[in-house]
């Protein structure tokens, strides 16, 4: 490491800070238990219909067989709902005492101080590059709490991001008598990436170059690059003036944010597809939607598969009582559920085909399925309709379950299960007001990619979705801990600030589709990736707006108006 | 949240001879006996689901008769019933053509839907933010405890908190709309259980916390406001109403001031100049009017007056910024009358 600073002709070395953000979905943590019979019911609001299950299995000592989980909509997750809690077991022991269903939800206030937050951190970065911008060293210490539970880190992205041939980090949890961490939307590096990219930015003015032109120098992605390049040109990145030279009294900025997100996977992802001898088409998995629209996605997957359309296709999922299915964690869900999907469904078609080849007197290999009717590639004149074909079968369903188990050959990691990585860059637009301190964000441009999109209205709400949490992260979210008492003073929604309406900015998207040829659907998620480099971005440009850099966040006008010395 | 009974009072008589306490009494001794009014029920059913105040009985005075009419006179001015709800009050015309400062205080207040709910009566007697005051876990001066949470030097979090008359209590007064109607020199008319009639100034409405602490106005239990008053402005009355807000979609005031000057060509004649979200109430700047009156309406002479106002500043730890922030808005709102 020391090498690595001793060949550095110019140094950054700088301390960032993140405040703790506790969940607020709109709809809290919570179950209803029913166990009347002899098999436990779980209504949940989770993002992980099999670990509840699983967790309750193993509380209660019951074969899984006899839990079943069910949620068919969720009012939102964000990392926070992957268990049954403490409050599972307890609705379930009521349930059982009175031989009553129990419903057992947290209220707003339980919610924030109980339910999960993103620990804060105290990053303590020095990156160090010669003269012609070669990164010679990179060293990051960091603190966190995550109040009573673990998981305080910054992430992997110091790391990563920028290949550097010397790297050292250490990050520490730092135990409180505080409300647990839990999950949130790309755990650790949103923090990691706010330190992280304000230090490259700080590093290539001091090389005298564009940040954006440095991170063409040291960023190894090809995607970013392509990301880069169509995000500049689409923002106008050409017009971005020197620090602090805005002359009115706002001061509008521009700045870049970059991220990682790796593209994990999980094997254990299986799905069932049923065709029924009434034409009807059913999904089945325990795969849950958190609200992103896996849904959809699964219906659109099976619809191009079979040749019918996405409103013939029925869609069960969220229960435990059907193949499990993976949480909705690490941005994985689209990636893992969508190829067995395609793969039990190619499967049924297949079953399918074969009776109508039968019944033709053909081979099955010729025929196909277009437009809701079955065809052959060497009779154009034999037709039959799906619903038709379905009439032929013996029993009332053929019915084909497929898992993801196969890696493909690709996705084993030294540390986990995924393959490269999903590259994201996103510029911010700012207008800072100089003498009442408010930041009022203008316009974000998000470039993302994540393999194939599978529908691109969803993609962009997602990408909507995340950038609003990252403005969120970046200028309102806080939770306020009074150090007397130990109370969260704005545990409510009323005095926890989030963007409503009029706080969103323009956002622009740009999917760049890179492929990977490594699974039947070549789609990835999109969830975490979206929120990483927001808060990032916008501190970059509220130094180029003022001139003065923040290194913490919230930034509030009390911060603004500090960084400008207009405080006395 | 307690179980209380509700009763629909039919007429100003009837609800005063149902309630027996006020919800600052309630707060500050709890009896659990209490039969308290609601209007909009937007403030008193915050107190009520945070288990602070407990209630018997809620009297219901949203429904009295006659309370809800908006009428304007070029000669009297204008009269606002109690139970006028704050999105009539933003859609009537004669407010925005006669008082500008009040028309953008009430469209800048809470969200359209709160507005819908919220009558000005309950608005201007709703208590103050502060959240250690609105907390359970929190007993301080206000509700009888023994101490202020938010002034401590090194825990307060204090940055929503009062920089002027900051003494026994730091809280904020919650109305930006006193802010406005405070500046017009506007008045509230209040009947007591024996039929008498009162008609106090909106300066002399507000008690300040050195005065009495257990409440931010004079209302007492057996008192109910009717109506609020704002006199005629002449054709030379202009105004001006600027709220800071973290977020502008909804938020409560971090700093707000409203600003009513008689001018003759560009030279303010005489001034009143009434700043939110700086004292424990409404705060009238006399210096601030000071500095501005018989002067021409310019940038220098606008900054001279903010800067006046702000003399008597004492922030706390956390809540500096407020001293540069009402500067430039009580600046900006004086240059939008010229």
């Amino acid at each position: 490491m020391e090498e690595g600073f001793k060949e550095a002709d110019v140094v950054v070395e700088r301390t960032y800070r993140t405040q703790v953000q506790t969940h607020m979905p709109l709809e809290t943590h919570g179950v209803v238990v029913d166990w009347n019979s002899d098999v436990m019911m779980i209504y949940a609001s989770t993002q992980n219909t099999n670990a509840v299950r699983n967790e309750m299995a193993s509380v209660f000592n019951l074969p899984k067989s006899k839990v079943r989980v069910v949620c068919d909509f969720m009012g939102g997750g964000f990392g926070a709902k992957h268990s049954a809690g403490s409050f599972g077991p307890m609705a379930a022991n009521l349930a059982k005492k009175s031989g009553r269903p129990v419903w057992l939800m947290m209220d707003r206030k339980e919610e924030h101080h109980s339910e999960g937050n993103r620990p804060n951190s105290i990053q303590y970065l020095k990156i160090g590059a010669k003269k012609d911008g070669t990164l010679t060293g990179i060293q990051q210490r960091s603190h966190g709490t995550a109040g009573v539970a673990l998981g305080a880190g910054v992430g992997r992205i110091a790391q990563i991001l920028y290949p550097c041939p010397n790297f050292a980090t250490e990050q520490y949890d730092v135990l409180t008598n505080a409300g647990p961490g839990a999950a949130w939307r790309a755990p650790g590096n949103v923090q990691g990436a706010f330190g992280l990219e304000q230090a490259i930015d700080e590093l290539a003015e001091k090389l005298n170059v564009d940040p954006l032109s440095y991170r063409n120098q040291i960023d190894k992605s090809e995607v970013r690059k392509v990301e880069r390049q169509r995000g500049a040109k689409l923002f106008d990145w050409s017009r971005r003036q020197p620090a602090g030279s805005d002359k009115g009294i706002v001061k509008k900025g521009l700045g870049i944010g970059q991220s990682t997100w790796p593209r994990f996977v999980t094997l254990d992802s299986s799905v069932e597809v049923k065709i029924h001898n009434d034409g009807g088409v059913e999904i089945r998995s325990g795969v849950q939607d958190i609200g992103t629209g896996t849904k959809t996605i699964l219906a659109q997957v099976v619809a191009e598969e079979l040749g019918l359309q996405v409103k013939d296709i029925t869609v069960n999922i969220g229960d435990t009582f059907f193949p499990v299915g993976p949480g909705s964690g690490g941005s994985v869900v689209t990636g893992s559920i969508t190829p067995p999907t395609r793969n039990a469904a190619f499967e049924a078609k297949n079953a399918l085909l074969k009776l109508v080849a039968k019944e033709w007197k053909t081979d099955s290999s010729e025929l196909f399925i277009e437009n809701g009717q079955v065809s052959s590639k060497k009779d154009a004149g034999l037709k039959m309709p799906f619903k038709e074909a379905t009439k032929l079968m013996q029993t009332s369903q053929i019915s084909k379950i497929a898992s993801r188990s196969d890696d493909y050959g690709g996705f084993q990691q030294p540390w986990g299960l995924a393959y490269g990585d999903l590259g994201s860059v996103q510029f911010a637009e700012v207008s800072v007001n100089t003498e009442t301190g408010f930041v009022k964000v203008d316009k974000i441009v998000a470039a993302h990619s994540c393999g194939r999109p599978l529908n691109i209205g969803q993609l962009e709400s997602q990408i909507n979705g995340g950038v609003i949490q990252g403005v969120s992260y970046a200028l309102y979210e806080n939770r306020v801990m009074d150090k007397g008492t130990g109370h969260m003073m704005n545990a409510n929604v009323d005095q926890y600030k989030v963007p409503f309406s009029m706080e969103i900015p323009e956002i622009e998207t740009i999917i760049v589709e890179e492929y990977s040829a490594l699974s039947s659907t070549d789609a990835y998620g999109i969830g975490e990736p979206a929120n990483i480099a927001t808060a990032a971005a916008i501190a970059n440009a509220v130094y180029n707006a003022i001139g003065v850099r923040l290194y913490e966040i919230p930034i509030t006008p009390s911060s603004i108006l500090k960084a400008l010395n207009k405080v006395s | 949240m307690n179980k209380f009974s509700w009763y629909e009072a039919k007429s100003v008589e009837d609800a005063l001879e149902q309630v027996n306490s006020t919800v600052s009494e309630e707060l500050y001794q709890a009896t659990d006996k209490a039969a308290v009014f609601k209007s909009g029920g937007i403030d008193v059913f915050d107190w009520v689901k945070e288990g602070l105040l407990k209630p018997q009985k809620i009297v219901n005075i949203r429904n009295i008769p006659d309370l809800d009419k908006i009428s304007y006179d070029p000669k009297k001015g204008m009269s606002i019933g109690s139970n006028v709800t704050l999105a009539e009050i933003a859609s009537n015309p004669e407010t925005k053509n006669h008082y500008w400062a009040l028309h953008q205080a009430v469209n800048h207040a809470a969200t359209p839907q709160l507005r819908n709910m919220s009558t000005l009566g309950g608005n201007i007697a709703q208590r103050n933010r502060c959240w250690y005051f609105r907390s359970a876990d929190h007993d301080c001066f206000r509700k009888g405890g023994a101490r202020c949470f938010a002034r401590q030097s090194e825990t307060g979090e204090n940055e929503n908190h009062a920089i002027i008359d900051n003494g026994s209590c730091v809280s904020v007064h919650a109305s930006s709309i006193a802010t406005a109607l405070m500046a017009f020199n506007a008045s509230v008319v209040i009947i007591n259980g024996k039929g008498e009639k009162k008609e106090v100034t909106m300066d002399d409405f507000f008690v300040t916390a050195g005065k009495d602490i257990a409440m931010e106005n004079i209302l007492q239990a057996k008192e109910i406001i009717t109506e609020i008053i704002l006199p005629a402005p002449t054709k030379n009355t202009k105004s001006a109403y600027i709220k800071q807000v973290a977020r502008e979609s909804y938020d409560w005031s971090l700093g707000d001031v409203a600003v009513v000057f008689e001018v003759s060509g560009n030279t303010c004649r005489s001034a009143s100049i009434v700043l939110g979200a700086a004292a424990p109430v409404p705060y009238r700047s006399m210096e601030a009017q000071q500095a501005i009156e018989n002067k021409t309406i310019n940038s220098e002479n606008a900054f001279a007056a903010a800067e006046a106002a702000m003399k008597i500043a004492r922030p706390l730890a956390k809540n500096g910024y407020k001293v540069p922030l009402f500067i430039a808005t009580l600046k900006q709102a004086i240059l939008e009358i010229s």
